[in-house]
């Protein structure tokens, strides 16, 4: 009797699953990663310029190991933010400036986003996330292309501050740029 | 063959599997690029069509034994097309990406290809793409039994995948009909009424699924076939716990999704001999669906 049962039911899943089967999906995930770099400014004149390098080779290859990606369609930059952190300036520095960032050179800095008129007192500890230049844009996107990226960027940072010291300018920026890897992952899908 | 034939779960489980849910590590994954609202558009049309799906097949006739024991063990199959209506939904942007922005953006069951919304400067914020689905389907072992005019309809079934794309799943539903038509004297068809309930929890915490289906049946027979329809209720809703996380931060989400709520109405057609009773129907709601149901005894 319980093969009976056993046949019938097997036959009528049978029947049932005509025309069902799985198809392979390559399915394009984005996962996003951000390096975030801290820059001293200091200054003693009315002036401000600081520099320093960018390095997102671990932070590329960590989230391209995690994903286990079939293949990378884009990396791309996603955003830009600037916090400034530790200022010991003048009570009402306000500074306007421009960061800049490049793929190759401290001497090939394109312009990547504007600060102005920032007083750094009612701005410390919070997020700034200005819009952004096309041409640093494409120095970041250059510099973390998966085939012929450095994974590096050169960056500055530079402009004027009042009132003009003294006392020194005095601050931290905390650059935050984020960017997203958009890949393929395989998948089984069941198709009717 | 008694070899293959005492295999028959692991067939069933398989079919279920394939069937029925895939690739939850992978919708997991698309989450875990959403937080608040943008989760929940992406995932309602598959909550929405297994919903559809699990509230069909629970009768295939109003004729419930008013002497006499009903005992069927059956299996129910079910599928429910996915409209172009679900493919997509109007996503919005996240995080820092300037300036915030609404696009079109593939659900879970959409396109696979990415949506991709350029900001200042040409950056670029992506949404993830979908499995790109043509449908929902789901199966399910179920077992009947009906004494003295009321019938009581068992749903379960319960599979630990362990590491695999699926995971765990955990199936159980209940439903109770009752015939009316024992009290209508000389009454031309059989007219029952009924509530069913299920529970299914998918891939541990990911997704906790409850549907319940209510309304009243009829049908008649003629010979070995029966015609058979319902009006009813449907209402779905869902519960998904993930973590939302990138390089430095995991937070953990929970939504609660209602999937698609209303009336529908139901058309079938059955074939019984003794032991053997197949049956085909359409349910025509919010969404349209299809069951096909195989069961076997008195």
């Amino acid at each position: 009797m319980r093969a009976i049962v056993y046949t019938l039911l097997l036959g009528a899943l049978a029947m049932m699953t005509i025309g069902a089967s799985c198809e392979e999906r390559l399915v394009q995930l984005p996962v996003v990663g951000y390096v975030e770099q801290v820059v001293p400014v200091n200054s003693s004149n009315g002036s401000f310029v600081s520099t320093d390098m960018i390095n997102f080779a671990n932070e590329v290859n960590k989230l391209q190991q995690e994903n286990a990606f079939e293949n990378i369609i884009a990396i791309s930059i996603e955003s830009v933010s600037f916090t400034i952190l530790n200022n010991n300036s003048a009570a009402g520095s306000v500074i306007d400036g421009v960061a800049q960032v490049s793929a190759t050179s401290f001497s090939s800095l394109k312009d990547l986003a504007t600060l102005s008129g920032l007083d750094l007192d009612a701005v410390e500890n919070v997020e700034q996330v200005p819009g952004l230049e096309t041409d640093g844009v494409a120095e970041i996107n250059q510099a973390i292309n998966i085939d012929a990226g450095t994974n590096q960027i050169f960056f500055n940072i530079n402009g004027i501050v009042t009132p003009t010291p003294p006392p020194n300018l005095d601050f931290d920026v905390k650059v935050k740029v984020s960017f997203n890897i958009v890949g393929e992952v395989k998948t089984e899908v069941p198709v009717i | 063959m008694q070899l293959k034939l005492k295999l028959w779960p692991l067939y069933l489980s398989l079919f279920i599997l394939l069937s029925s849910v895939p690739g939850f590590s992978q919708i997991e994954d698309n989450l875990k690029r959403y937080t608040g609202d943008n989760a929940e558009g992406y995932m309602k049309p598959i909550v929405s069509g297994l919903g559809v799906n699990m509230n069909r097949g629970w009768y295939q006739s109003a004729k419930i034994p008013v002497v006499g024991l009903r005992l069927r063990v059956g299996v129910v199959a079910m599928m429910a097309p996915i409209p172009d209506d679900d493919k997509t939904f109007m996503a919005k942007t996240e995080g820092n990406f300037n300036p915030q922005q609404t696009a079109e953006a593939s659900t879970v069951v959409g396109s696979e290809e990415a949506a991709l919304v350029t900001g200042t400067g040409g950056s670029i914020y992506a949404f993830p793409g979908g499995l790109n689905m043509n449908a929902t389907a789901f199966a399910v072992p179920q077992v009947t039994v009906g004494i003295l005019g009321s019938e009581a309809i068992l749903r379960y079934f319960t599979a630990d995948f362990g590491d695999s794309e699926i995971g765990s799943i955990t199936l159980k539903g209940i439903g109770i009909r009752h015939s009316i038509s024992q009290y209508l004297f000389m009454f031309p068809i059989d007219i029952s009424v009924g509530a069913f309930w299920q529970d299914v929890d998918v891939d541990e915490d990911l997704i906790n699924m409850t549907t319940l289906h209510y309304g009243v049946q009829a049908s008649r027979g003629f010979g070995p076939l029966m015609l058979y329809g319902g009006v009813g209720f449907d209402k779905t809703s869902a519960s998904v716990k993930y973590t939302y996380e990138d390089n430095y931060t995991k937070m953990p989400i929970e939504l609660d999704i209602d999937g698609d709520t209303g009336m529908e109405i139901t058309a079938g057609v059955g074939f019984n001999l003794v032991l053997v009773h197949l049956s085909a129907d359409a349910s025509f709601g919010a969404r349209t669906a299809f069951a096909l149901t195989a069961a076997f005894g008195l």
